[in-house]
Formats: structure tokens, C-alpha cells, sequence
């Protein structure tokens, strides 16, 4: 209800607010994703806070198993980062995670150790844009 | 069309799901291979699953595998869901048993074509089993009154007497004809005559032990087969069936008829064939018609 009342309030206003709205597309892509749902706005609120909950969990294990310096389990996890993050339209996360896949595979540690701080600010960001600008239309 | 889905990440499982759900499918969601085994394993499994490729613990190519393994009569369409797009790999999973792959990320009408394609498999694959059972019913069965058939009904005969030989038991048979059949035919036409036969044969099924037999030998004699029988032929079992027998009214056109059957009977030895426990009954019978009809003759 709250959501389709703010998505009103973005649609209705000035050019100001829908720049304030606005999300980097390589952040987010919410039309690439409202689109994959059949335009379905419900499902897309429904499937973005069960990423925004699903997520930081994922890193979590992420961080766990390169503290543990496992790397071969670093690179599964970060396939599956990179699933969820292609799935829910944000290339950002997507490559971040996909750099992860790859070190791990190699078992270059050094690297999942650089990417982790990068991966982390990035769905900080991700977060942060959900909270105001994926209610609004883009 | 319930559909399996198995996938390790929430957030693809969830998109997944919806997308399958708004084209009309009935999504089983499972997060990992032992999941989705588990869930094939059901007695009435999905007809459909989607496997991704990478799941912890089992893999969906070791899912897969482990169906083809089982060498269903009904078996799932399956769909590997993979972001390796190598030939080789999609050659693996093929290999592997897969009916078709999905590679991510996947374009909603390309997921939508190949589900489309896999419920007309599924729907094609259930058609043709139930063309299958009904042919083998046809070739077991007499069409018209359900008993067996004289073929499957002389080889069930056989195998008894062999494994009645082997046991160290007996198998006793009845053959039996009902009296006067043609004037049924003839009086009250073939529709009251089948009406007649198959009250016969229900009521020689539903007074048969689980593991008796009845089929049809021709026209209106039929074949009883009781195995393991104490050594004598079974004279209760035959003398009830004949008394049933003649319990049976069939009403046509306001007409009630009235049937009995003449039955001839034979025990089995350790030499008896198929062809000498027949001819025997047989005899029997063909006493039983002489003596008066409407009794039984035990050879």
C-alpha cells in the first residue's frame, strides 16, 4: 500500500523528484526486472526485499569461507551471488560477484580479499537505492 | 502442471517460480539436489523439473543421472538450468539425461517456449503410456466380459502347473459351459446373451480365492485355474461356483433369465502338461453335459 502510494507521489511530480528517484540502471535495472515479472509491481517489491533479506546473508557465507581461506567454496558462492544479482537486474553486483567466481576457481585469495570491501560498499549502495529510488519509476 | 524447481538461490528460485506460476504452472520449490531428488521421489512425482546445474551437495546433473537410473515407465522431462554455455558442457548435460537446457541468464519468452515444449512431451508421453496399458489390457483381457483371455489363461495354466511341480503341490482346473447358451442367444438376442456372459464371469470372479484365475476358453466355456490346491481337486470351490451360478437372474425387456453350468474338473500330478489337464476337464465336462447338466464331474 505504502509503496503503491510513494510510486504515485514519484509518478505525479515534478522532473525534480523522479532525478531524485532515479536509480544507475547498472546499479538497478528496474525495467529490465519489472519486465522478466510480466510487469507484475507486486512481485517486484516482494522479490527485491526477499533479496535485500537473502543477501546479506550470502556475503556472510562469502566472508566466511575466505576468512577460512577456503577459495574453491568462495568461487561456488560467488556463482550464486552472481545468479541472484544477474536475476534481480543489478550488473554492478553482478560483475563484482563474478570476479569472486572467477578467483575462487583460481585460488587467488589476494584477490577475493580485494574484492570483499568492493562487494560489500556495492549492495550498501544497492540498499541505499532501494530505500528511495525503487519505489519510484524510472 | 506441477513443475519442480530446484535451485539454490532464493532470489532466482523466487523469480523462477513466479514466472512458471503466471504461465500456468504449479512450481515445487527446493533449494538443493537431495531436495529435488526427494521430491522425484514421490509417488506422484512432478512430470516436470527444472534442475540448476550447480546446487550444493548433489549437483542437477547428478539428480538427473540418478532418474535416468531408475528407468521410469513414466519418466520426468528435464530441464538443466546453466550459466555454462561451453558445447561440451551442454553436451554433458544432455548426455547426462537432460531433455533440453536453459542457459542464464535465461529471456522470459525462450524460458516459456521450452516449459511449453516439455508439458507437450509430458502430455504426449502420458497419452502414449495410457495407449500402452490399454493395448496390454486388450491383449490379456476378453474385451467383453474382463476375464482373461485363452491365450493368457492356458500360459497362466502352465506356469502354475510348473511351479506346482516344483513346490510339490497340485493345481486343479474347471472347465466350465453354460447350459443351453444358444437358446439364450436365440431367444433373447446376443445384447441379453453378453448381458448373461459377463453376470457369469462376475460371479465367478467375486467367488475366487486372490491368487484363482478365470478366463475365457471360447464361446461360453470358461477356464478356472486354482493353484495349490490340497492334492484332490477342490470340490467345494467348483460345487459354490455352480450353485452361484445357478443363483444368477439376469431381467431383459422384463424377462428374467435364468443359467446353469456344467462344469468338469481335473487335478494336476507331477507329469500333467496343459494339454492332458484340459482334455481331461474336458471329459469331465463333456460327463457332466451327458449325466444332465447343471452339475459337476470330477475327472
Amino acid at each position: 500500500m505504502i509503496y503503491s502510494f510513494l510510486e504515485l507521489i514519484c509518478t505525479k511530480t515534478t522532473s525534480r523528484l523522479s532525478t531524485i528517484c532515479c536509480v544507475q540502471p547498472d546499479l538497478f535495472d528496474r525495467q529490465a526486472l519489472l519486465h522478466r515479472l510480466m510487469r507484475d509491481k507486486e512481485l517486484l517489491e516482494a522479490v527485491i526485499h526477499g533479496f535485500l533479506e537473502d543477501m546479506p546473508k550470502q556475503i556472510a557465507i562469502l566472508d566466511k569461507f575466505i576468512s577460512q581461506e577456503q577459495t574453491a567454496q568462495a568461487g561456488t558462492q560467488g556463482h550464486k551471488i552472481k545468479g541472484a544479482s544477474a536475476n534481480i537486474g543489478s550488473s554492478v553486483l553482478q560483475e563484482l560477484a563474478h570476479a569472486v567466481e572467477k578467483a575462487g576457481k583460481t585460488d587467488d585469495l589476494d584477490k577475493l580479499i580485494h574484492l570483499m570491501p568492493q562487494l560489500h560498499s556495492s549492495f550498501k549502495d544497492f540498499e541505499r537505492a532501494m530505500e528511495t529510488g525503487s519505489l519510484c519509476k524510472s | 502442471m506441477q513443475i519442480l524447481i530446484a535451485e539454490d538461490d532464493l532470489t532466482s528460485r523466487t523469480i523462477l517460480a513466479a514466472i512458471l506460476q503466471k504461465l500456468g504452472f504449479d512450481p515445487i520449490e527446493v533449494g538443493d539436489g537431495g531436495a529435488a531428488w526427494a521430491a522425484m521421489q514421490q509417488p506422484l512425482p512432478p512430470g516436470l523439473a527444472i534442475l540448476d546445474w550447480e546446487m550444493p551437495g548433489m549437483s542437477g546433473i547428478e539428480v538427473c543421472r540418478k532418474i535416468r537410473e531408475q528407468n521410469s515407465a513414466n519418466p520426468p522431462y528435464i530441464i538443466i538450468l546453466t550459466a555454462r554455455q561451453a558445447k561440451a558442457d551442454i553436451v554433458n548435460g544432455l548426455e547426462a539425461g537432460a531433455n533440453d537446457y536453459i542457459t542464464k541468464p535465461y529471456d522470459n519468452d525462450e524460458l516459456r517456449a521450452r516449459v511449453q515444449v516439455g508439458r507437450r512431451m509430458v502430455d504426449l508421453q502420458a497419452e502414449l503410456i495410457a495407449a500402452k496399458d490399454a493395448l496390454a489390457h486388450e491383449a490379456m483381457y476378453d474385451s467383453l466380459t474382463g476375464a482373461l483371455n485363452r491365450r493368457v489363461i492356458l500360459e497362466t495354466l502352465d506356469k502354475e502347473l510348473k511351479r506346482a511341480k516344483r513346490g510339490k503341490t497340485s493345481v486343479s482346473i474347471g472347465l466350465f459351459d453354460i447350459d443351453h447358451f444358444k437358446k439364450v442367444n436365440d431367444v433373447y438376442g446376443h445384447q441379453a446373451g453378453d448381458e448373461v456372459l459377463c453376470k457369469f464371469v462376475r460371479t465367478i470372479q467375486s467367488n475366487l480365492r486372490n491368487y484363482d484365475y478365470v478366463g475365457r476358453y471360447g464361446g461360453e466355456e470358461f477356464l478356472v485355474v486354482a493353484p495349490d490346491s490340497t492334492g484332490t481337486p477342490n470340490e467345494s470351490l467348483y460345487e459354490r461356483l455352480r450353485i452361484q451360478i445357478a443363483r444368477i437372474s439376469t431381467v431383459v425387456r422384463g424377462v428374467r433369465i435364468n443359467i446353469t453350468a456344467s462344469v468338469g474338473v481335473a487335478g494336476s500330478n507331477g507329469s500333467t502338461t496343459v494339454e492332458t489337464l484340459v482334455a481331461a476337464a474336458d471329459a469331465a465336462l463333456y460327463r457332466a453335459k451327458d449325466e444332465g447338466r447343471n452339475r459337476v464331474v470330477y475327472k
